[in-house]
């Protein structure tokens, strides 16, 4: 990475903020993937947001 | 660098190591220096600047050969040139909410083609009309895989933070922003967010955790990767959280004003004939709407002009303006937050970065209907000193309408105070503008005692 690249201040901490949302937002998508599933499963068609 | 006698560098321009904004005989060009060519070729040759600019969201340039006007810079651009400016400090909150998800929308289409928007800075989007575009053309880099995002934070910062405290506290004027030009932080925004907010998982992953983390230091941060997936699901989460965001109070201080008004549907419908007759008749190239409110004058003065700027002070009125204007798609009119007792200052580095509105308020045609009651009675500027402030926005024209004291809207701003007004009257008025005006024509509008003034400057 060039240091000229940065030379907007990433932020302390931002990088990993982005990495802990990543996370976050992972995990909230297996479950809302698996809340379909089993919504499915029950034959409810439409997923309440 | 060796610059051309006549070409000025632009003042705000010098964060950018890729490149800069200059000036030459009063047209603005972009110069790219040699960090900022690799990724001009890219956004060029990878399509992602003619899929941008066919869709109208990148604004247009002309690559021009040679380099005479600024040697030493590789590449010279020469922009589409706007026919005026506004800053995010004078944006109301659906302007700012629409430059926000442009912004997201770049990163996105950006990724498509391999590029990173390495800016994600406010100020780098102006509008036509309601169109938000990009105006800087150095705004992306080669996308390396498993690089972060690394404007993510100015993001927030620039766009997010500022839409939920906005949200939060619909009294707060967009001219908060002008003592933060590096963005709201996110420590500033916790602390300021109620409790209950606590309770949205949003604002704990966007702004309680960013705030909470803010405070580490000297981690080493460069080993973070993160997947292209992650960044694209990061600008989903971003979108859906920003159009989620709706002022708690859409309803404005004039913005009921013709609705609830206690003047006769006559007056109106006569105002606007007489107002549209000289419109017609003139038919000015450039309209600036003072006070224009929700903007009724400003759609009539756009049939007829080339380009309408219109400002308010009542950011909730000028909110309603821009809301109508996307239904409308109209890019002649300008629209943002200002009021002219306090007008919008220079700022910024030596006061040269971002100039003040008086500076780019010049048209044709200056509209100033029903506000000089306002200015006078509200706010107490005594009638001397008003010409000279249009005299100062108007190359030639100024249709002005007197509002009478016995009027009852001036009664309405009298009614808690004071009449310290004993000077306010329509000689004194005449007297007054006579000093920097001709006065052309005079109407007196029907079912009210107003009277509609078309003056000439001197």
């Amino acid at each position: 990475m060039n240091a000229f690249l940065l030379y907007i201040d990433p932020g302390t901490g931002s990088l990993l903020l982005q990495f802990l949302i990543g996370l976050a937002l992972g995990v909230s998508m297996f479950f809302k993937a698996i809340r379909y599933k089993i919504r499915s499963l029950f034959g409810r068609k439409k997923e309440s947001e | 660098m060796m610059v051309a006698s006549d070409s000025k560098r632009h003042p705000a321009s010098y964060r950018d190591p890729c490149g800069f904004v200059f000036r030459h005989s009063g047209i603005i060009y972009r110069a790219v220096l040699p960090a900022g060519l690799e990724g001009y070729e890219l956004l060029m040759q990878s399509g992602l600047y003619a899929q941008l600019h066919q869709q109208g969201r990148i604004i247009g340039h002309e690559a021009l050969s040679g380099n005479e006007l600024m040697p030493g810079a590789p590449q010279i651009l020469k922009p589409q040139q706007l026919p005026f400016w506004s800053y995010p400090y004078e944006w109301s909150f659906h302007q700012l909410q629409v430059a926000a998800l442009h912004t997201l929308g770049l990163v996105r289409s950006g990724l498509e083609f391999g590029l990173m928007l390495k800016d994600a800075n406010a100020n780098n989007i102006q509008f036509l009309g309601s169109r938000p575009i990009l105006i800087d053309s150095l705004s992306f880099e080669r996308y390396e895989d498993g690089k972060p995002w690394l404007a993510f934070r100015q993001f927030c910062e620039h766009f997010l933070y500022p839409l939920l405290l906005f949200q939060r506290f619909p009294e707060l004027s967009p001219a908060f922003l002008m003592a933060y030009p590096d963005g709201i932080s996110a420590r500033l925004t916790a602390s300021m967010l109620p409790w209950k907010c606590r309770l949205s998982w949003n604002h704990q992953l966007y702004v309680f955790l960013a705030a909470a983390l803010s405070k580490k230091t000297g981690t080493s941060q460069k080993v973070i990767r993160i997947s292209k997936g992650k960044i694209l699901q990061n600008v989903a989460q971003l979108e859906g959280f920003i159009k989620s965001l709706k002022p708690r109070s859409q309803k404005a201080v004039w913005s009921n004003y013709y609705q609830e008004s206690i003047l006769s549907a006559g007056y109106l419908e006569s105002k606007r004939q007489a107002v549209e007759q000289i419109l017609s008749e003139l038919k000015p190239e450039r309209v600036v709407d003072a006070g224009c409110n929700t903007g009724n004058f400003s759609f009539l003065a756009s049939e007829y002009a080339q380009e309408v700027i219109a400002f308010d002070a009542d950011a909730a009125s000028v909110d309603l303006l821009f809301q109508e204007l996307r239904l409308s798609k109209s890019e002649r009119i300008q629209v943002l937050v200002a009021g002219l007792t306090n007008p919008t200052p220079a700022l910024g580095w030596a006061l040269a970065e971002r100039s003040s509105l008086p500076e780019r308020l010049q048209g044709n045609l200056v509209l100033a209907l029903a506000l000089i009651h306002h200015l006078a009675i509200g706010s107490n500027v005594p009638l001397p000193y008003l010409p000279e402030l249009f005299f100062g926005m108007t190359q030639q024209w100024l249709l002005i309408e007197f509002v009478p004291k016995q009027d009852p809207k001036t009664q309405l701003l009298l009614q808690a105070r004071e009449d310290i007004f004993p000077d306010y009257n329509l000689e004194a008025f005449e007297a007054a503008f006579a000093k920097h005006f001709q006065i052309e024509k005079k109407m007196l509008l029907p079912h009210s005692e107003r009277v509609l003034y078309l003056m000439k400057r001197y």
